[in-house]
């Protein structure tokens, strides 16, 4: 990298800021009339663009939709018998707890719900990349081939289930030839996480925000698959061959790239 | 006209989310530290009345919010502070050395963002992701101005170095066929 500059009007700090347009118009006056006789300040002035623009695009900020009611303040009891009396009555009729009727979804499948969700609107000017990951040695997930059921995988990218780097892992987005979009995620389980276990399980669509899935973990790896609209039979098809195939790590087999076959013939294009 | 605490906190709310996003890099903490944000901020007894002020003072609640989240977790945050400075920030940003434009999409930057120290993910938040000027987040970090500008060049320089090293290639997408 170029060593840093002793000029204090192109020095990295002044370039960030006549990016962000913190600079006073004589000073910006200044900074450009030396991008325009420089390449490489310009490149890095150029560089430094990008990166705040991709910094601001980052989130898709529109999916938080803030509750604006003010909380109910704690009632105050009168007089302490009254107290006594409502708690003797709570007991009585058996009210004491109140159960909300929707289950907590867990970390990493809001963070694939949200990542599908990306992946599924992309288009192909978006240029999705694959990208090779820096994880722990032990994360070697299986990755599978889809070609027998007509998905194509169109994007490989890191994919972070939870806080910080011990939960990364690879979301892959699959393609098929009628409309359908499906996303796998393989990632790091923590080794207090609890809520995936070897067995393949549906999700519970009171979590899944309309979509439909289905998880696993083998071993220290936890894996989900995630379609909206995807005839509800064929997902399931290719969640158990997938399950199965994962738990060996090998290829799918010749018996099970015929039925995910037969599978798509049989089933309706995906509706999302 | 009277200041519309409410109607000022649901403007504030995608900010206060995309900030929540830099600081945890999970979605549902960041929905619930926004969340717990406007709650409060509706709900406090006193607030700024100017624009300016309360968005200030909103912002500090998030991040208070934060650092209260991470020590209940028993996680140690450090947010104040320039010791923290690496050998990054002694370099400059090259150009298309450091990256191609067309390798970088919101993932990619979301998953470099996160590999980036605290600090340096929440200048970024406040100045890229929020929208906030020098002076504002100087305001809301209770920091002088040419700190927010040396932590911020220095968090941009992490994040170039970030996504570099998420060592991206392109594969191009198939094209569609009719079937």
């Amino acid at each position: 990298m170029p060593p840093p500059t002793s000029d204090p009007m192109t020095d990295r700090e002044t370039l960030n800021a006549y990016v962000d347009g913190e600079l006073d118009p004589a000073q910006a006056a200044e900074v450009a009339e030396r991008i325009s006789r420089n390449p490489a300040l310009a490149r890095e002035v150029a560089t430094l663009t990008r990166l705040k623009g991709a910094a601001s695009a980052a989130f898709d900020t529109s999916v938080f939709v803030p509750i604006l009611t003010e909380p109910a303040r704690p009632r105050r009891w009168r007089t302490a018998s009254a107290a006594a009396a409502a708690i003797v009555l709570l007991v009585a009729t058996g009210l004491a707890v109140w159960q909300e009727d929707r289950p907590a979804s867990p970390v990493w499948l809001n963070a694939a719900l949200l990542q599908h969700d990306t992946m599924a609107k992309a288009t192909a000017t978006d240029r999705l990349q694959p990208a090779a990951l820096a994880v722990a040695s032990n994360f070697q997930p299986f990755i599978p081939d889809l070609a027998a059921a007509r998905l194509q995988p169109v994007a490989a990218v890191p994919f972070l289930a939870g806080n910080g780097a011990a939960t990364a892992g690879i979301a892959i987005h699959f393609r098929g030839t009628r409309g359908c979009k499906l996303s796998y995620f393989a990632f790091m389980l923590g080794t207090d996480e609890t809520t995936l276990g070897e067995a393949l399980a549906l999700l519970d669509p009171r979590t899944t925000q309309g979509h439909e899935g289905h998880a696993w973990r083998v071993g220290e790896i936890g894996y989900v698959l995630l379609a909206r609209g995807m005839d509800t039979g064929r997902l399931s098809t290719l969640a158990e061959m997938i399950h199965a195939a994962s738990r060996k790590h090998r290829p799918l087999d010749e018996a099970a790239r015929s039925q995910l076959a037969q599978n798509r013939a049989a089933s309706r294009p995906c509706v999302a | 006209m009277p200041f519309d605490r409410r109607q000022a906190v649901q403007e504030l709310a995608a900010r206060l989310y995309g900030y929540a996003m830099s600081l945890c890099a999970d979605p549902t903490l960041a929905e619930d530290l926004a969340q717990e944000t406007v709650t409060r901020a509706i709900a406090a007894r006193r607030a700024p009345t100017d624009d300016a002020a309360f968005r200030a003072w909103a912002f500090r609640i998030l991040r208070n919010a934060w650092i209260d989240h991470m020590r209940r977790e028993g996680r140690l945050v450090i947010l104040d502070g320039d010791d923290m400075a690496d050998a990054i920030d002694n370099h400059r940003i090259d150009g298309p050395a450091i990256f191609d434009d067309s390798l970088v999409n919101a993932l990619t930057v979301r998953f470099a963002l996160a590999r980036l120290k605290p600090a340096h993910r929440e200048i970024i938040g406040l100045v890229d992701v929020a929208g906030f000027s020098y002076a504002e987040a100087a305001d809301i970090l209770v920091i002088p101005v040419g700190t927010v500008m040396s932590r911020l060049s220095s968090a941009r320089a992490g994040l170039a170095k970030a996504i570099v090293d998420a060592n991206i290639v392109p594969m191009p997408l198939r094209a569609r066929r009719k079937s």
